[in-house]
């Protein structure tokens, strides 16, 4: 296999991964404050349509990703009504929430673009190739020639790592998701702790929609998360709940998502669908595998009462 | 005399038809460890809820430093100087040392914290008591217990703290751990600290306290200074008169025993060992009483007869046939019934009827719903009959469980439990937080089921209970189980037993 | 009774009154929009007969979330249970076209039940053996099932002409005959309502049912009681399977006769809503599934007839289950963990 055709992979493994790991970054936070948030699906479709109309309507990138950490940010603040304050069911609110966003942006979509949805392309985020670096072999135009949206979620990977295992807000954050009896006892608000990572979950899921419409797929297809709100749950899973984990996580889950695009010239004499499920097989397998706990943190999907 | 650093005036306090506090008064001095003795249903724990913030008492006063205080949260005692080393630690298990500590140690509004910051502000505190933090980045999880409370005493000294509260802080600890315990103590009382001790054992008390206090019923029954005082003298007080209603019936006591236990070994949730070599023997038409503190493994012997637990060691046989597997299912088919300790959460699902309830045993199920497909006629019928012999005051047999009163609930658990006439009965506190009718006829039902020939396992926290009902009894210390002791039953001496006390009476 | 009935009835008129709020921004006229819904469900003896053919897999569907939700099972599979039902039958019902229709109908059906309750299996069996936990893998599978379809209409079951990624035609001996000449509506539908009732018997008149329902309120007692609990939650998870897989054979049986790709639009994730709104009961259910196969059946009249886009039942779905959620007390489930070591601290508790 020649250059072309790793660099190719490479390149395309990374834009897979881009929306992945911003999903599962804000997943990870969600879980780390003990909130298991299914709703991840409807999460990034409702980012990529925030962020695609608000693009188009204003003709900037910039806006449309900021048009989608709001709506991110809004429904995560709502899921967290729900589960926190209500202390519902994590698992229904979590697929309400992807439903809800099927039928809003379906009906939007069709409300402001007409039924035939006419041609719906968007300038679209331009690269922008790092000096140097980008020229690296293989893994230059992977990383380094790259869209803001994908830079600034490379570099979200050591900031919330240090966020969560080097700031006290951080320490009561992953308190509240361990044993939310000792942090109140140590006066940490359990319940706005929770609200806040909910709405972190959400605005960086719906960052990670924002990517797809805008850098990866210029446009809005219905339906276009594709799964990819669970297979970021299960990135979070196998990445073990750490940032560097999920972004290692992410990265190998682009790779088998890519796969699809380059079977043919990969030449392996295997149906298509296999690399479709490929994800979600190896999700399987690695629950499956796990020896002992599996890391989460210890009141994951527990409501809690004072 | 020194001003006491926390006092206490007519506390009260009240649960529905419990009082669980009356009157209490209560001194603590700077540079003094200050006991609060008693047993499990004293009011210790209630006691060390109110002044930490926990629970706001009915009435009278708390004193802090002089200047009257009044918390209605942890946070706020926290915050008033008070330091609490609870008997289920509040640490997170997951958590390295440095991070369970730095929320304490470091600034309220810091946004960093480092290790180095932490381990200073730790190290500085643990040296004043004598405490070795070791690496701080160990997982709390995986120290051993000893560690962990001194973790829990120096997180609850940091910050001004003006007195240190422990509670039943040796419980889970062993003889070493004890002892280096009562050296941090030592240090914290020359360094002038007020440190206030709630325990059950006695030993300790002797070994550690300066003054004592002895709760019994949410009273105080006496104050004494260590040295004025036998461990003896504090056992008799700690347990009281004998003042129980009645003795039980003559036993109808028939030669045979229908429940053997023979060296029965058994470890609790956390895999450590709680059950140790334990032997008894109940005869059909007895009660054979297992008194104790709680935490001792009277849960986890409960567990292991009712088939929900393993044991690790050792046989039980019932009615001469050895038990091959525990299983509930297995257990009661062998003629075991059970009254669990817990009845919301144990006996009972609440949100089902008062008839499905009634019908919760894999035995009678099978008994009346032999193919498969319940008969509700039948269950209605086993139901009604329940609710008769037992006069449980139920809206109707379709009502839910939880709209049922603790005492008729238990009554249910209790008829249930006799239905099928068991061989054995197994009872873990069977009138906890009943009144004294619903306790009454609990006890009519079980004193039938002597009288038809069954065996009776008491096993009660409330000792009173146990030296009104059982015809012997024995006493659960640390997983091991006493001599089994005949009528007329001395108290002091048990008290001794029950607080671990060596000390012949 | 009233407790049960208010919340969901609550749930349904805020749910319709939200949805007439999304119509209007999205530029349409509620009224004409939620008529058009209506009549396009009710307005004819067609729309009654289409909304009886919406109604046969979201009842079944929703019937096999019921029941693993009343274990305390998170069976979020259903969709790919659904799937391999409708694989079974797209693969077994070619092949019997030699057998006379007493014989070959149930086997088809037989065959789609097995393959639901094989998929949910995996589930299960994942989760008794290595405590994998139901949410993550039933949705996993759920996708493997597609995927799977996917390779199938495109390869080894794709019909013979090679035109259509889709299955052959299931022989006619193998087909489920209609309810009348004229009308789409068929049998499958009497075969879920006799499903509803079979659940309704399973859950209220079994000792298994029993012991699912004792176990999903509260493991421990249910445990203690000698009730085997695995037993009853392995069974819960598994007859739910079956019943997915049923509603996928059934569509398959006697609506669609070939399988393809979007076979399903999500029937296994609407059960949910389908199950929550029917209170987890089987009666509740049947209405529940009614009321969104009147949805969905005059989703396309709306449509049509107002321009609002057939996907806005969706809406009304999410929106009805966040009222529910929203207006049901806060039910606790006794856990496991709040009984294990934790001291029994309860008022009235003297300690």
């Amino acid at each position: 296999m020649d250059l072309t055709l790793w660099t190719a992979l490479a390149s395309s493994a990374v834009t897979m991964a881009v929306p992945l790991l911003l999903a599962a970054l804000g997943e990870l936070i969600a879980e780390r404050a003990g909130v298991i948030n299914i709703g991840l699906e409807g999460l990034m479709l409702m980012g990529a349509f925030a962020a695609l109309v608000a693009a188009m309507f204003s003709g900037s990138t910039v806006l449309g990703v900021g048009a989608a950490l709001l709506v991110g940010a809004l429904l995560g603040a709502g899921f967290a009504f729900f589960v926190v304050a209500r202390g519902a069911s994590q698992v229904v609110a979590g697929t309400a929430l992807n439903l809800l966003a099927v039928g809003l942006t379906g009906v939007a979509y069709r409300a402001v673009f007409g039924v035939t949805g006419a041609a719906l392309t968007i300038p679209g985020s331009s690269a922008f190739p790092i000096p140097g670096l980008s020229r690296l072999p293989v893994m230059g135009e992977a990383f380094f020639d790259r869209t803001p949206l994908a830079y600034a979620s490379f570099l979200l990977v050591p900031c919330i790592d240090i966020a969560l295992m080097r700031t006290l807000p951080g320490l009561r954050l992953r308190m509240v998701g361990e044993n939310p009896y000792a942090a109140e006892t140590q006066g940490v608000a359990v319940a706005r702790t929770r609200t806040i990572a909910l709405v972190l979950c959400g605005a960086l899921a719906a960052a990670g929609g924002a990517y797809l419409a805008l850098a990866y797929a210029r446009t809005f297809v219905e339906g276009m998360s594709a799964g990819r709100g669970f297979i970021a749950l299960a990135i979070v899973i196998v990445g073990r709940r750490s940032a560097r984990g999920v972004f290692l996580a992410a990265l190998f889950f682009g790779f088998a998502t890519a796969l699809q695009f380059h079977f043919q010239a990969l030449n392996l004499n295997v149906p298509f669908q296999v690399f479709l499920i490929l994800p979600y097989v190896l999700t399987l397998l690695v629950l499956a595998g796990y020896v002992g706990s599996s890391g989460a943190p210890a009141a994951l999907g527990q409501p809690y009462e004072r | 005399m020194t001003e006491p650093r926390l006092r206490l005036r007519g506390i009260r306090k009240r649960f529905g038809a419990v009082q669980a506090l009356a009157d209490v008064d209560l001194d603590v001095r700077p540079g003094e460890v200050h006991a609060v003795l008693g047993e499990n249903g004293a009011g210790k724990s209630t006691l060390m809820r109110v002044i930490y913030g926990l629970l706001e008492p009915d009435g009278g006063s708390l004193q802090l430093d002089g200047a009257a205080v009044h918390f209605t949260s942890a946070l706020d005692a926290r915050r008033a100087g008070i330091g609490m080393v609870h008997q289920e630690f509040a640490l997170v298990d997951a958590l390295s040392v440095a991070e369970n500590l730095a929320l304490s140690v470091c600034p309220a509004r810091a946004w960093r914290w480092t290790r180095s910051d932490v381990a200073a502000a730790a190290r500085r505190i643990a040296a004043e008591i004598g405490v070795e933090l070791g690496d701080l980045d160990r997982v709390v999880g995986m120290l051993p217990v000893g560690q962990r409370q001194r973790i829990e005493i120096v997180k609850a000294l940091a910050g001004d703290t003006r007195i240190l509260i422990l509670d039943e802080p040796t419980a889970v600890l062993t003889p070493n751990e004890v002892a280096q315990l009562f050296t941090v103590l030592d240090r914290l009382r020359s360094a002038g600290a007020a440190v206030l001790f709630i325990t059950h054992k006695l030993a300790e008390v002797m070994a550690i306290a300066d003054r004592i206090t002895v709760m019994r019923r949410g009273r105080i029954v006496a104050r004494a200074e260590r040295d004025t005082v036998t461990e003896s003298q504090l056992a008799g007080l700690m347990v009281g008169p004998l003042d129980a209603p009645g003795s039980p019936p003559p036993a109808a006591v028939s030669a045979r025993a229908l429940l053997d236990v023979r060296r029965l070994s058994a470890c609790d949730g956390h895999g450590l060992p709680a059950l140790h070599d334990v032997t008894l023997s109940v005869r059909g038409g007895e009660i054979l009483g297992v008194a104790g503190v709680d935490g001792n493994g009277q849960a986890e012997l409960f567990e292991v007869l009712a088939g929900v637990r393993p044991p690790t060691a050792g046989s039980v046989a019932v009615a001469g046939t050895a038990i091959g597997r525990f299983a509930p299912a297995a257990l009661q088919a062998a003629g075991v019934a059970c009254i669990p300790p817990d009845r919301l959460r144990q006996g009972v699902v609440a949100q089902m009827s008062v008839r499905e309830n009634a019908v919760l045993s894999a035995a009678l199920l099978q008994r009346l719903s032999p193919h498969g497909f319940t008969r509700p006629a039948a269950e209605r019928d086993a139901a009604q009959a329940m609710v008769d012999a037992y006069a449980i005051k139920a809206g109707s047999l379709e009502a839910p469980a939880r709209s049922l009163s603790g005492g008729n609930l238990q009554k249910l658990i209790v008829a249930r439990a006799l239905a099928l006439e068991p061989h054995v009965l197994v009872a873990a506190n069977p009138t906890r937080g009943l009144d004294v009718a619903a306790a009454q006829s609990v006890y009519a039902a079980i004193g039938a089921a002597i009288a038809r020939g069954a065996a009776v396992l008491l096993i009660s926290t409330d000792l009173d209970e146990i030296l009104a009902r059982a015809h012997r009894l024995a006493v659960l210390y640390r997983g091991r189980l006493s001599a089994v002791l005949e009528r007329p039953f001395a108290t002091a001496h048990l008290g001794a037993l029950m607080a671990g006390s060596r000390e012949a009476p | 009774m009233s407790e049960r009935v208010i919340p969901p009835a609550l749930a349904l008129l805020a749910a319709l009154l939200i949805s007439a709020l999304v119509i209007a921004l999205a530029g349409a006229d509620p009224w004409v929009a939620l008529r058009a819904l209506a009549s396009g469900a009710f307005g004819s003896a067609d729309a009654w007969s289409e909304v009886g053919v919406r109604t046969c897999p979201l009842l079944l569907t929703g019937l096999a979330v019921a029941i693993a939700f009343r274990a305390g099972i998170w069976n979020i599979g259903a969709e790919g249970q659904l799937l391999v039902g409708a694989t079974a039958v797209a693969w077994l019902g070619t092949r019997v076209d030699a057998l006379p229709v007493w014989l070959a109908v149930p086997l088809v059906l037989v065959v789609a039940a097995l393959g639901g309750a094989l998929w949910a299996a995996i589930a299960g069996g994942l989760k008794l053996v290595r405590n994998v936990d139901e949410v993550i893998s039933t949705i996993m599978l759920n996708f493997i099932a597609l995927g799977l379809v996917g390779f199938l209409v495109h390869g080894p079951l794709m019909e013979a002409a090679g035109a259509y990624p889709q299955s052959d035609a299931v022989a006619a001996a193998a087909r489920l005959p209609r309810l009348f000449a004229t009308h789409r509506v068929h049998a499958g539908l009497l075969i879920a309502v006799a499903a509803a009732a079979v659940t309704y018997l399973l859950l209220f008149r079994t000792v298994l049912g029993y012991a699912m329902r004792a176990a999903g309120l509260n493991p421990v007692a249910a445990r203690l009681a000698g009730l085997g609990v695995t037993r009853a939650l392995l069974g819960a998870l598994t007859i739910s399977g079956a019943l997915a897989g049923l509603a996928g054979g059934i569509e398959v049986a006697a609506v669609t006769f070939r399988l393809y790709e979007q076979f399903s639009p999500g029937w296994g994730f609407t059960a949910i809503a389908v199950a929550l709104l029917g209170r987890l009961h089987p009666v509740g259910v049947i209405f529940a599934a009614v009321f969104f196969g009147a949805l969905d059946a005059g989703s396309t009249a709306m449509q049509r007839s107002a321009g609002v886009s057939s996907v806005l039942v969706s809406v009304i779905q999410a929106t009805v289950i966040f009222c529910v959620l929203a207006v049901e007390q806060r039910r606790r489930r006794t856990t496991a963990a709040e009984t294990r070591g934790a001291p029994a601290e309860a008022p009235g508790e003297v300690a």
